[in-house]
C-alpha cells in the first residue's frame, strides 16, 4: 500500500487543516495546490471532505511541474534586480 | 521498585472512558474499556489559518498568533499594512513611506518599523510608528539597511544587521531605539540579513540569516541591551529564517526560510523550538516557505505568515500550537 495519497485541493484558509489533522495524518502542500497526505482513512476522509481531487503520484507530480515552469518562465522574464533578490525555483519531487 | 502512588501520591485509577485531555495532564489511569493504560501528553502541530487577503513576500511580522501585524511586502507596491486577530485578516493603515524590508519591532497596535526599499529602489532610513490604525512618522535609522533584523517594543527596539545596498554583502550594525531617538550601538560578531528576531531590547537574539548570497548562519546570538554574545545554540541546516520576532530570549521558534546557492529556491518547512540553552525539531509546516513572515509570543504561539513556497508566492498562514491529547501507555 502506498504511503501517500495525492490530491489538489484549495486551501481556503482557517482551519482547512486542524491541528488534530496534523496529529492524525501526514499532509504536505506543493505549488499547484497538490496536497501529499497520509495514506489511512482519516487522510483519505480530509481530502474527500476538502473538495479535493485525487490523483495519482505521477498525476500529481505534473501539476506541481507545471507550477514550478510557470515560476519558472516568470522568474527569467523578470528584471536582473529582481533577480537577485529572489532565486531561480527549482524543480520539486513529490515523496 | 518506586510505585506511582510513591511519585504521585495517588493510585491509578481505573475508569471505563477517559477523561478530557487538559484534565489528565500529568496522570495515569487505566481505561477498563479498551485495557490499556493512558496518559496525557503535550504535542504541538501547525494549523492552517486565515489566508492573506493578497500576497505578501518579504513581509516583517510583530505581535503575536492571535493579534498579528504584516507589515510591508515586496508585492503590493503600497506599503500594505495587515492585521490579524487569530481568525482573519484586516487591511490596516498603509505606511507613510511605501516600503518594504524593513525591521519591526511591538505589538499590533503598537509597532515600530524602520529603514527598508522603496519600491523605485531607493533605501530609507524612515522610521515609523504605528498606534493600530495609522502610521506616523519618527525619527530616522542612522543607516539605511534592508532584511534587517528588529526586535523589542514601539518605545525600545533594536536594529540589528541588514543589507546597506539592497541584495550582496550584509553588515553588522546595531541601533537602539530609546522611544525618540536612534543611537549606535556595539557591532555585532559577524555580519547577517534576513534573521530570525526575539526578546527585548536588553534581552534579545537573532538567529540564522545569511551573510550574502551564499553563505548562512546556522548560530544564535543575544543582546543585553548594550553588546552581542555569541551562544552555543544552532538551527540547522544554516539559513534564513521567518522575518519578524517570534518569542523571547528564552522561548523561541524558528521555522521555514531558505539556503539558496545562487540558482536555487529551496525553501524549508522545518520548524525549529529554543528553550534559552539549545534549538530542538519541532513538527514541520504543511507549506515550505521562503521569504515570509512570522510572529509569535513563545515557542508555543507561531504564525507564519505568506512567502513562497518554492514556486509561487502563498497567501497561506498557518498557526503553531502545543495541545493536549490522550496517549495510550506503551511498555515497548
Amino acid at each position: 500500500m502506498s504511503l501517500f495519497i495525492y490530491g489538489t485541493a484549495t486551501n481556503t484558509g482557517k482551519d482547512f487543516f486542524t491541528y488534530q489533522d496534523r496529529l492524525d495524518f501526514y499532509l504536505s502542500a506543493h505549488p499547484g495546490n497538490v496536497w501529499v497526505v497520509g495514506n489511512n482513512e482519516k487522510g483519505a476522509v480530509w481530502l474527500a471532505n476538502k473538495n479535493g481531487i485525487t490523483k495519482t503520484k505521477s498525476e500529481a507530480q505534473a501539476v506541481v511541474d507545471a507550477a514550478i515552469t510557470a515560476a519558472q518562465e516568470a522568474w527569467d522574464a523578470s528584471t536582473d534586480e529582481e533577480k537577485l533578490r529572489i532565486d531561480r525555483p527549482t524543480d520539486i519531487t513529490l515523496p | 521498585m518506586t510505585t506511582y502512588k510513591e511519585v504521585s501520591g495517588k493510585y491509578v485509577r481505573s475508569v471505563s472512558s477517559d477523561p478530557p485531555a487538559a484534565l489528565g495532564e500529568g496522570e495515569i489511569w487505566y481505561n477498563t474499556s479498551s485495557n490499556t493504560f493512558k496518559t496525557v501528553g503535550q504535542v504541538s502541530a501547525w494549523s492552517s489559518g486565515g489566508a492573506l487577503p493578497a500576497t505578501a513576500p518579504e513581509t516583517v511580522c510583530t505581535g503575536q498568533q492571535t493579534a498579528a501585524l504584516s507589515i510591508g511586502a515586496e508585492v503590493p507596491s503600497s506599503g500594505i499594512t495587515q492585521e490579524y486577530n487569530g481568525s482573519s485578516w484586516t487591511t490596516g493603515g498603509p505606511l507613510s513611506s511605501a516600503r518594504y524590508g524593513g525591521g519591526a519591532s511591538g505589538t499590533q497596535t503598537s509597532a515600530l518599523y524602520f529603514t527598508g526599499t522603496t519600491y523605485s529602489g531607493s533605501f530609507t532610513t524612515a522610521t515609523e510608528s504605528y498606534n493600530g490604525s495609522s502610521w506616523t512618522n519618527a525619527n530616522a535609522v542612522n543607516n539605511q539597511g534592508f532584511m534587517v533584523g528588529g526586535f523589542g517594543t514601539q518605545g525600545a527596539a533594536v536594529l540589528a544587521g541588514g543589507r546597506p545596498g539592497g541584495p550582496g554583502t550584509a553588515n553588522n550594525r546595531t541601533e537602539d531605539w530609546d522611544g525618540s531617538n536612534w543611537t549606535n550601538g556595539n557591532t555585532m560578531p559577524n555580519a547577517r540579513s534576513n534573521s530570525g528576531t526575539a526578546g527585548t531590547q536588553t534581552a534579545g537574539m537573532i538567529v540564522g540569516g545569511s551573510a550574502d548570497s551564499y553563505n548562512y548562519y546556522a548560530s544564535t546570538l543575544e543582546y543585553n541591551g548594550s553588546s552581542w554574545t555569541s551562544v552555543p545554540g544552532t538551527i540547522s541546516p544554516a539559513r534564513r529564517v521567518q522575518r519578524g520576532q517570534v518569542g523571547s530570549q528564552t522561548s523561541a521558534l524558528a521555522f521555514g526560510g531558505y539556503s539558496g546557492s545562487g540558482g536555487g529556491a529551496n525553501a524549508y518547512n522545518l520548524n525549529e523550538s529554543y528553550d534559552g540553552t539549545s534549538w530542538t525539531t519541532a513538527p514541520t509546516m504543511a507549506n515550505k516557505r521562503s521569504s515570509h513572515g512570522g510572529t509569535g509570543a513563545s515557542n508555543a504561539d507561531g504564525l507564519a505568515v505568506g512567502g513562497y513556497n518554492g514556486g509561487s508566492q502563498i497567501t497561506a498562514t498557518e498557526e503553531f500550537t502545543i495541545g493536549f491529547t490522550v496517549q495510550t501507555v506503551s511498555t515497548s
